[in-house]
């Protein structure tokens, strides 16, 4: 086994050029699809992530307008789809609120934060001050707090279409990002947000996080089945953003068609230059097969020529990745110098593409392995 | 002496819509520790009957046995074992390896065999020795001249110790002076190692300085 080896790689570095160009060709493939992987994947990541920050994978709507047996539909749903991770029940009411003449339109949101933070993980976005554990205390995005010129501590009124009002007091402000949510969410426990809406202990949706974003309508048809469907509905976001979704789904396709014709084309370039090679080494092949070598080990040594390459040139291929990928972050950036998407290295990706191109690559060996099998020693001796 | 190389009714076809004969009737024996010579105007047979012996080439019909072998139904890796170990091979253009160094050359049909042992090393520098090459062993082979890259094939023949060398125009390539350098060498392997020859050659001098000369005309041998 070793004399092959020993025979392969002399074979490789007696055309030094030709093995370069190859090895370089195997290096941009591997990390090109390494990358293009990873960047489709970090896209998917940014855009559900943005679209999905603050938004639920699944939404339990109840047909009557509230739910009041919540508690036994959050547990049915809690038991049987293991794969949803966080079931938050919410009330929701369109509201004003007030602190001294100003009034501005808000959402008032009442979570069981405990749940929430599954979801939205409220608490972490806090900056200042606590959560509102206890009932008539709310918490005002970063944004509405500047508008309404308030502090924590500050008593503030809320007001809804249906005149009722209550009074709350500012215990935290929260910032999770978005302008839009900080301007408009007012959250605070369920019981206050119950009693603004005069809904008893009844919640207005119950909101669904899942672990697979992208199955959504599935477990969403799921709970449907589970779940009373005359009187409950279900929404889920892949329904409410389809021009989204079709986008992330053309942009998979297009990923896996380049990778599909940068894996071939890498490939080509190993066949072609080892059928090459099989003819440019044919005179040897002759002669070692005429000193008794055997078909199997004169193939073998095309096998290991494949196999060199295919470490040397998917080693180069991850360094070309890391410097790709350090490139990406530095100068394809946002104007606050943030990268354009959030690439996150998937080992388990990176190795499943790594095993993918090396199996492919070795196994292009067939072709001249088979080649040199059907060499005839006579044939190269009399044709020098 | 027994033979170490018998032929029997052999016939070599060649072609399959248009047909024609190369060897026809070849009855043959090489005796161990001759040197023998195979004469005879260009596409006589020599060189496929040469083959034939060496089992590079199969007979149309016929029987050849190789160190008391009958190669008729062997696999060809059992084919290229006997060849390895039984048989060494001298070339025309000599065909050494020219990736690998003069020493890498000599020992590599020692390496097909798996021997790796330090007695083949001292046999392959006591080769080189003997053939005026020691100094060149790590060279690579195209630095050598003509002459000094056909000794090193002789070395390579002989590396293995094998029973016969077929040796194939092995002077056609070479200048006079080189010629005789190289009968003489082969004249002293076989003295030394009792190592038979068959030497296919244009040479009439050189085939003169034989034991036996088979002369081969239109694929029948017409002395032996």
């Amino acid at each position: 086994m070793l004399l092959p080896l020993t025979i392969a790689w002399r074979f490789l570095l007696d055309k030094k050029l030709q093995t370069c160009l190859v090895i370089i060709g195997i290096a941009i493939g591997v990390s090109v699809q390494v990358f293009i992987g990873l960047i489709s994947q970090g896209l998917d990541k940014t855009l559900v992530g943005k679209v999905l920050g603050y938004t639920p994978h699944i939404t339990v709507y109840s047909n009557g307008g509230g739910f009041s047996d919540w508690q036994q539909e959050a547990t049915k749903i809690r038991n049987s789809f293991p794969e949803v991770k966080a079931v938050s029940p919410t009330v929701d009411s369109q509201a004003w609120i007030q602190l001294g003449k100003m009034s501005i339109p808000v959402l008032a949101r009442g979570f069981n934060l405990v749940d929430t933070d599954r979801l939205y993980n409220v608490t972490a976005a806090i900056y200042e001050g606590s959560s509102p554990v206890n009932d008539n205390e709310v918490l005002l995005g970063k944004e509405l707090a500047k508008r309404l010129d308030a502090h924590i501590g500050d008593e503030v009124v809320i007001l809804t279409p249906s005149r009722q009002t209550i009074n709350t007091k500012v215990v935290g402000l929260y910032d999770f990002g978005v302008g839009k949510i900080n301007d408009l969410w007012v959250i605070s426990n369920l019981t206050t947000a119950q009693n603004l809406v005069g809904f008893g202990n009844k919640v207005t949706s119950i909101e669904l996080a899942i672990n697979e974003p992208f199955q959504a309508d599935v477990v969403s048809r799921g709970i449907m089945d589970v779940l009373a469907p005359d009187k409950l509905s279900v929404s889920n976001w892949k329904d409410q953003n389809q021009l989204l979704v079709s986008g992330i789904v053309g942009q998979k396709l297009v990923t896996l068609v380049i990778q599909f014709f940068i894996l071939l084309a890498t490939l080509i370039s190993i066949v072609n230059m080892l059928t090459i090679n099989v003819f440019q080494k044919a005179k040897q092949v002759g002669i070692l097969k005429a000193m008794g070598m055997t078909d199997f080990s004169a193939s073998l040594v095309f096998f290991y020529q494949a196999l060199l390459l295919s470490i040397v040139g998917i080693g180069l291929g991850l360094g070309f990745f890391v410097a790709f990928l350090k490139g990406f972050k530095k100068y394809i950036v946002t104007a606050q110098g943030l990268p354009v998407v959030n690439v996150t290295i998937d080992y388990r990706f990176i190795g499943l593409s790594v095993l993918i191109i090396f199996v492919a690559s070795v196994s292009t060996s067939i072709f001249p392995a088979l080649r040199c099998r059907q060499l005839n020693p006579i044939e190269v001796i009399k044709n020098v | 002496m027994s033979n170490v190389i018998e032929i029997m009714d052999v016939h070599k076809v060649y072609g399959t819509r248009v047909k024609s004969q190369i060897l026809a009737d070849i009855n043959l024996g090489i005796k161990e520790h001759s040197i023998n010579s195979i004469v005879g105007a260009s596409g006589s047979g020599k060189t496929t009957l040469l083959n034939i012996m060496g089992t590079l080439d199969k007979p149309s019909s016929g029987e050849v046995t190789v160190d008391g072998l009958n190669t008729k139904s062997m696999s060809k890796r059992k084919l290229a074992k006997l060849r390895n170990q039984a048989v060494g091979f001298i070339f025309q253009f000599h065909f050494l390896l020219p990736e690998f160094n003069v020493s890498d050359n000599v020992l590599m049909p020692s390496r097909i065999q798996r021997n790796c042992r330090s007695e083949v090393k001292e046999r392959a520098n006591h080769l080189l020795d003997m053939l005026g090459l020691y100094q060149f062993r790590r060279y690579n082979v195209l630095d050598l001249s003509g002459g000094q890259q056909q000794r090193v094939a002789i070395a390579r023949s002989l590396i293995n110790n094998p029973k016969i060398v077929l040796a194939d125009e092995p002077t056609g390539n070479l200048d006079s002076h080189s010629s005789e350098d190289v009968y003489k060498m082969f004249k002293d392997v076989n003295e030394k190692y009792g190592v038979a020859f068959v030497i296919v050659t244009h040479d009439k001098s050189l085939a003169q300085r034989t034991g036996r000369i088979i002369e081969i005309e239109d694929g029948r041998i017409l002395t032996r």
